[in-house]
């Protein structure tokens, strides 16, 4: 048991510290899928786009509005505070308090939130949002343009700097509307605020040092629902908030979220009906799927598993060493042997289903020809029994999967040293100290697809050790962080993939699948292709 | 006996210090990098040089120390590095928990373990004795985790007599909060009981062949008499020493039980902190442990006295 919290606890880290978004799956697994996967009784319908209604709920059965929603989740908000909020771990639960300019969809587009239209000037230096009418904070502090401003640039000098970096200046000529200036390509920037970057606090709650500090351990947002109680991590009470905007977001009158590190115990409570929703752990979906009475929905996410390479080390630079590694991986096999058979073998960074999908970029590829990717790295010059020195977080779903990809290299004449470190020191190490060939773990999803091609593919980011990069990379990265309609930038980010590909710049090996169990009162809730679930129009049945 | 207390009281400050000493250095020893952590998931080089200036983190390693014993000799052992909560506040809010905890798994180790360990050690040999003596065997084999899982597959899931964890407080609900702490203390019981059960046995077999029992005995009191008024007195300096040291076991073991029953205690707090590198945190449970324990030895040295006359004197 406690093995299991350290390694929950510790991929949460490695999460966090290697920059990804996502819950890495021995515990994790906050992970949801796209939205074919539906739960039975009612759907969350959310349209693509800027003009449409974020949510409307159509239950089969009427939802309970005074209902109590029993939530678990592994882990808490790092911070209530939005500048320094440091996780994508956090956002599942903070989301219930706090609310942002725009929302995703379960598709993970960017649709209109607090904002009813954003908007990019022809020249693409400046991105206007119209708020919408009447909102207001819990503390009745009205959301207006300055409110926006003023946490926008907080945000942008704490957490979320790197995020906010093309910010330049705010100008709120009115009350309801919000210019950002650019001082660099934006397009990136609405997906950007739907996730922590864009979490707005009441002005008066970061007013002054002491309010700052109360507000650390207690949010003064603009949510669906308001905190009534707060444990750091252990309990989230809130309640629906009167002033809320979106009424049909409301489905339950109480919400208690239960910080619970330990796969089974969430189990064991959900089972024992002392909770309604749970988030499940790959190895554990089979199970609940033959459990009567309740039901999973589960789902392909954004986040990934690849060997990550430095490709400033000796041979990693050559294009021709990357292909063979690309071939010398059976990425089916990868899929069944640490994921349960969840998930979907893929060699590009973004899911089937998503936006930034490349139809064009095929799974054959790369085939599994350790034979030929022999003859190819023997071709290349690189000497037989080729040793790298591999960085794994040292918990038990990346241990399994590093063992089988050396497994399958060796094969090809690869020969992994594995090193298994602390999960804290994944970043320090690979990352920061540049020690290490290559790296196998998650790389998470981020709420904008040029987000992960900026960190991983230009010099720059400590994301990419060594900065390797190509001119052509640089150049189709920079289309994809410019402004666009969906259709251009799916376009920019797609060709910007088919690059990488082609280049074979890491080995991308799978996209990992999220689930979560519920009670079947349990109405509204989808899988989320972002792998964060909201609770919007999330209610119990009577 | 107020010397005593204010002797003892006094020595634990010293030891406080080393331990102080000891953390601070393995935590600095181990590597990793909280400011890594703190900067997030996009950081940046500059934002996560930043976060190490704000935490002190380039300071020199005894300027750091300083400012630790600092807070601990003024009161305040400090704020998390993640966040704005106090030390103290995490551990006022965790140490209920695993106190809880610890504190009915206690009771059930006195109750039960003194218990079983009369009627065992009253009548050797006898069926009671025997069957105790296997149950013990048993007891002892099994780790109260283990235990702890099979009660929740079994009472909690299969029978639903039982909840299958969340702590409730005390305050809140105190009937519910024993409903929801009996599975986990007993568990975590077991291995208790079982000592202060074979420890009471022994020492009261050996007592009942002493010669002022048989006196006692021909004096013409009754069995029960001369067992509870004069045997088990002697009896118990033994067993006293092992509930004192149960109580150290006891707030160990809780931290297992804590994560299978789900509880928020002073464990999972531990252990977050651990991996976290939470300096603050850890020492503030580590100079909390050492205080506990050191209270615990002090009451076992107390009861010494009033079983035995001749501590007393000393």
């Amino acid at each position: 048991m406690r093995r299991s919290l350290v390694a929950l606890v510790g991929a949460s880290l490695v999460v966090a510290a290697c920059g990804d978004d996502s819950k890495s799956s021995e515990q994790t697994t906050a992970v949801t899928k796209v939205a074919q996967e539906v739960t039975t009784l009612a759907s969350t319908t959310t349209v693509a786009g800027s003009t449409a209604a974020p949510s409307t709920t159509a239950a089969a059965k009427p939802i309970d509005t005074n209902a109590t929603l029993r939530f678990s989740y592994q882990v808490g908000p790092t911070s209530w505070d939005p500048a320094r909020m440091s996780s994508s771990f956090d956002t599942p639960t903070a989301f219930f308090a706090y609310d942002r300019l725009v929302h995703l969809n379960t598709g993970a587009e960017a649709i209109p939130g607090i904002a009813e239209k954003w908007e990019f000037s022809a020249d693409g230096k400046a991105l206007t949002f119209t708020l919408r009418k009447g909102v207001k904070f819990h503390d009745g502090t009205p959301l207006d343009a300055e409110a926006v401003k003023a946490n926008l640039l907080r945000n942008a000098a704490g957490a979320s700097k790197g995020e906010l970096a093309p910010i330049d200046t705010i100008d709120t000529p009115d009350p309801l509307t919000v210019k950002l200036n650019l001082k660099s390509p934006g397009g990136s920037l609405p997906g950007v605020l739907t996730d922590r970057p864009g979490v707005l606090a009441s002005p008066k709650s970061f007013a002054d040092e002491a309010a700052t500090k109360a507000l650390d351990l207690m949010p003064v947002g603009a949510g669906m629902y308001k905190v009534t109680e707060f444990v750091k991590d252990q309990k989230i009470v809130l309640e629906r908030f009167a002033d809320y905007w979106d009424k049909a977001a409301q489905g339950a009158a109480k919400v208690e979220i239960l910080v619970l590190a330990d796969n089974n115990a969430r189990a064991n409570a959900l089972k024992s009906g002392q909770l309604d929703i749970i988030n499940l752990d790959a190895s554990q979906i089979d199970e609940f799927k033959k459990i009567s009475g309740l039901k999973v929905t589960e789902g392909l996410s954004l986040n990934l598993m690849h060997v990550q390479l430095n490709r400033s080390k000796p041979f990693l630079d050559k294009k021709e060493v990357r292909q063979a590694m690309n071939m010398a991986v059976d990425r089916a096999a990868l899929v069944k042997l640490a994921n349960y058979g969840y998930g979907a073998p893929n060699n590009q960074y973004f899911p089937k289903g998503y936006f930034g999908y490349n139809e064009a970029i095929s799974i054959d590829q790369y085939k599994y020809e350790p034979a030929k990717a022999k003859e190819m790295l023997k071709a290349a010059g690189v000497p037989d029994n080729w040793e790298l020195d591999t960085v794994v977080p040292n918990l038990n779903y990346y241990l399994t999967l590093a063992q089988a990809v050396k497994d399958q290299m060796a094969a090809a004449g690869i020969n992994l040293k594995l090193r298994p470190v602390d999960p804290v020191q994944t970043a320090p190490i690979f990352y920061v100290q540049q020690s290490g060939d290559v790296l196998i773990s998650v790389f998470g999803g981020r709420a904008d697809p040029a987000q992960l091609l900026n960190s991983l593919f230009t010099k720059g980011p400590i994301q990419n050790p060594g900065g390797h990069t190509t001119p052509k990379i640089v150049e189709l990265v920079a289309k994809a962080n410019e402004p666009g309609d969906q259709k251009t930038r799916a376009a920019a980010v797609q060709a910007a993939s088919k690059e990488i590909a082609d280049e074979a710049m890491n080995v991308v090996m799978l996209h990992s699948s999220g689930a979560f169990a519920a009670t079947e009162k349990l109405a509204g809730f989808t899988a989320w292709l972002g792998g964060k679930p909201e609770f919007r129009g999330v209610g119990l049945t009577k | 006996m107020g010397k005593l207390i204010v002797r003892r009281l006094l020595l634990t400050i010293p030891l406080l210090f080393v331990v102080s000493l000891i953390v601070f250095g393995l935590a600095k020893l181990v590597p990793g990098d909280p400011a890594v952590t703190i900067a997030g998931e996009n950081a940046t080089i500059e934002r996560i040089e930043q976060i190490r200036e704000r935490l002190g983190e380039n300071d020199p390693a005894i300027v750091q120390y300083g400012r630790l014993i600092k807070g601990v000799f003024t009161g305040d052992l400090g704020t998390s590095l993640y966040s704005e909560q106090k030390v103290t506040d995490a551990i006022t809010t965790a140490l209920p928990v695993t106190l809880s905890l610890a504190g009915l798994a206690l009771l059930f180790v006195v109750l039960f373990g003194v218990s079983f360990g009369l009627l065992a050690g009253s009548r050797p040999g006898s069926l009671a004795d025997r069957v105790l003596t296997v149950l013990a065997a048993l007891g002892v084999a099994a780790p109260g985790y283990w235990v702890g899982i099979i009660l929740i597959i079994v009472f909690g899931l299969n029978l639903g007599w039982f909840p299958t964890g969340l702590y409730v407080k005390i305050t809140e609900d105190p009937l519910n909060w024993l409903y929801h702490l009996a599975l986990p203390a007993f568990a975590l019981s077991l291995a208790g009981v079982v000592e202060v059960t074979r420890q009471l046995r022994g020492s009261l077999r050996d007592t009942m062949q002493q010669d002022y029992v048989r006196t006692a005995r021909a004096k013409g009191l009754s069995g029960r008499l001369v067992i509870l008024k004069h045997a088990l007195k002697n009896a118990a300096i033994p067993v006293v020493t092992v509930i004192g040291l149960q109580v150290n076991a006891l707030l160990g073991g809780a931290i297992a039980l804590e994560l299978v029953f789900g509880f928020s205690g002073v464990g999972a707090l531990a252990i977050r902190a651990v991996v976290n590198r939470d300096l603050p945190i850890i020492q503030g449970i580590v100079l909390m442990s050492v205080f506990v324990v050191t209270i615990s030895n002090l009451l076992v040295d107390l009861a010494y006295g009033w079983l035995n006359p001749k501590v007393r004197a000393q």
